[in-house]
Order: C-alpha cells, then sequence, then structure tokens
C-alpha cells in the first residue's frame, strides 16, 4: 500500500498564492506537497488558511482517527499563536458547521487598515468582506472583540499551542505514525530574543516535552518558514513568499525530511 | 467628586493598552484572513 504524506499547517501549507492556488484544493506546490513529489506518496492536505495551533493538531487528528488502517507520514507547520479554534454554536457556515478560527483580525475596527493592505487584490478584499459577514451571523465578532479585550495573552496562547502540540506528537508516538514537525515562524518559542519556555516551570515542564529531534528549523533561534523566506527576500504576493520560496524550503529540509520518513 | 474622572482616565487608559496589544498582534500576525 502506498504512504500516505498528510500536511497539516495554515495558508503556508495549503499554499495561498502560490501559481497554482485556486483557493479551494491545496497547492501542488507547497513546500508539503514537493516532499510528498520525493517520495512518490498520496498527498493529502488538511490545512486550512488563517488557523492556528490548537485547529491544526485537530484537523490532523480527526484525519488520523478517521483513518487507522492508512500508513501515514505526518508534517505539520505550526503557525502563530495568536490564533484560536473554538467550537461555537453550531452555524451552517462553520467548518463542520462548528468549528470556527479566530485571530486578530477578526475583532472589529479593522476596516482601514485592511482595505490599505488588499487594495490590489479584488478577490482578497471580496473575500475578506464574505468573511466579516459571517463573523457577524456566527457570533465570532462579538467573541473575538471580547477574547482579544479581556483575555488573550501571549502566556496562555503558549500555553494552549505546545499543550497541543505535546498532544499530537504523544498521539503519533502511541500510534507509530512517523512524522516531521516544523513551524512558520518562531514566535511560537520566543518573544523577540527571550525563549518562551523562561516563563516559568510550568512551560518550561511543557517545552521539555518536545520531541525537537523530529523538528526541522529554518536557522537560528527557531527561525520559521516565513521569516526564513523574508529574511532571503524571496518574491512574494500579497502577503505570502511565492513558488521560489516553497521549492527552495523543500530543497532545504529535504535531507531530515527523508531520514524522518524512512526510519522504521 | 472626582470619581467619574479617575473611572473616565481609566476606560482611556485600558482602550489604549487594548488598540496597543491589537497593533502588536497583526503586526506579528499580518495575514489579514489566510
Amino acid at each position: 500500500m502506498n504512504r500516505t504524506l498528510l500536511a497539516g499547517g495554515c495558508s503556508f501549507t495549503f499554499g495561498h498564492e502560490l501559481s497554482d492556488d485556486n483557493g479551494k484544493i491545496p497547492s501542488s506546490k507547497s513546500w508539503s506537497a514537493l516532499l510528498a513529489k520525493e517520495t512518490n506518496a498520496e498527498y493529502v492536505c488538511v490545512a486550512k488558511a488563517g488557523i492556528g495551533n490548537s485547529g491544526i493538531a485537530r484537523k490532523l487528528f480527526s484525519y488520523i482517527s478517521l483513518n487507522p488502517d492508512k500508513d501515514i507520514f505526518v508534517t505539520a507547520m505550526w503557525s502563530f499563536l495568536s490564533r484560536y479554534d473554538w467550537a461555537m454554536p453550531r452555524h451552517n457556515v462553520l467548518e463542520g458547521t462548528r468549528w470556527a478560527t479566530i485571530t486578530p483580525w477578526d475583532t472589529s475596527d479593522n476596516q482601514a487598515e485592511v482595505q490599505k493592505t488588499l487594495s490590489n487584490s479584488e478577490p482578497q478584499l471580496e473575500e475578506w468582506k464574505r468573511r466579516r459577514e459571517n463573523t457577524k451571523s456566527t457570533g465570532v465578532g462579538p467573541f473575538a472583540d471580547a477574547l482579544y479585550r479581556h483575555a488573550a495573552n501571549q502566556y496562555h496562547e503558549a500555553y494552549l499551542s505546545w499543550k497541543n502540540i505535546i498532544w499530537l506528537q504523544n498521539i503519533l508516538e502511541k500510534k507509530k505514525i512517523p512524522y516531521m514537525f516544523t513551524l512558520a515562524d518562531n514566535s511560537l518559542f520566543w518573544d523577540e530574543l527571550k525563549p518562551l519556555n523562561a516563563s516559568d516551570s510550568l512551560l518550561n515542564g511543557l517545552y521539555n516535552e518536545i520531541d525537537f529531534n523530529k523538528w526541522v528549523v529554518f536557522g537560528e533561534r527557531q527561525m520559521g518558514f516565513n521569516q526564513w523566506s523574508l529574511l532571503n527576500e524571496y518574491p512574494r504576493g500579497t502577503t505570502h513568499p511565492l513558488d521560489a520560496a516553497h521549492a527552495d524550503a523543500a530543497g532545504l529540509i529535504k535531507d531530515k525530511f527523508l531520514k524522518l520518513y524512512n526510519q522504521q | 467628586m472626582l470619581g467619574w474622572l479617575k473611572s473616565l482616565i481609566n476606560k482611556i487608559r485600558l482602550e489604549r493598552q487594548y488598540r496597543k496589544r491589537l497593533k502588536e498582534l497583526k503586526k506579528k500576525d499580518p495575514f489579514i484572513y489566510k
């Protein structure tokens, strides 16, 4: 049976703005799709635009639990800390009628800023308007306002993200499913030059549970894919690195990936 | 007597802190809906 490469992540793994992106089907030119081609694996991508780390772990686990007989290799590119995954009261525009991704951009009073950033992309602006309407009808908008105003903070977000990473890691280990993790941005582990695990013994304890032997990073201080692409001045679309960055990133992590992929 | 003024100043201070925090978060994660 052919092995399946199951990829989880946010827009960087979905491949938004890549040359074959149509917004519906995951790109075949993303870093993870290119790694799947290296090994002739069947490529399954459960990445979703804007999703946070709880959502990435949830979607990967969901696929694994529904496909217990498949021979799977998992890749995950973990995303930004400040994104939340929440099972809302049911609504037909939510993922699976239940799940919402909540980001700082879902708060109100963003209009001027968004218009300016997306002014060159009419489709993205349209998508933004549609999303704004949905946040009103689902309750995500008011919830985002309350969440970011009163409750959201870096400590809790690191705690949640790391807990989800460890949760998935331990499930994969238990089920003997091989995997490789990487990250989009080192704010997952760092506050500028300060390591987040130095915050207190709880975060340090969680950090020590993460098996970094199965991780690939893009430079010093656990640099992420997006930071690496900015540092090396790869061409970008409206907000994302384009095909060349993905091709070079796949080349950069290929050796470690193949080592983990071929491990028994 | 100046309670209402203190409360107003506190409200403005909290609002400014919130907006600053939100601005920093958006700078760190500039991906508007993707």
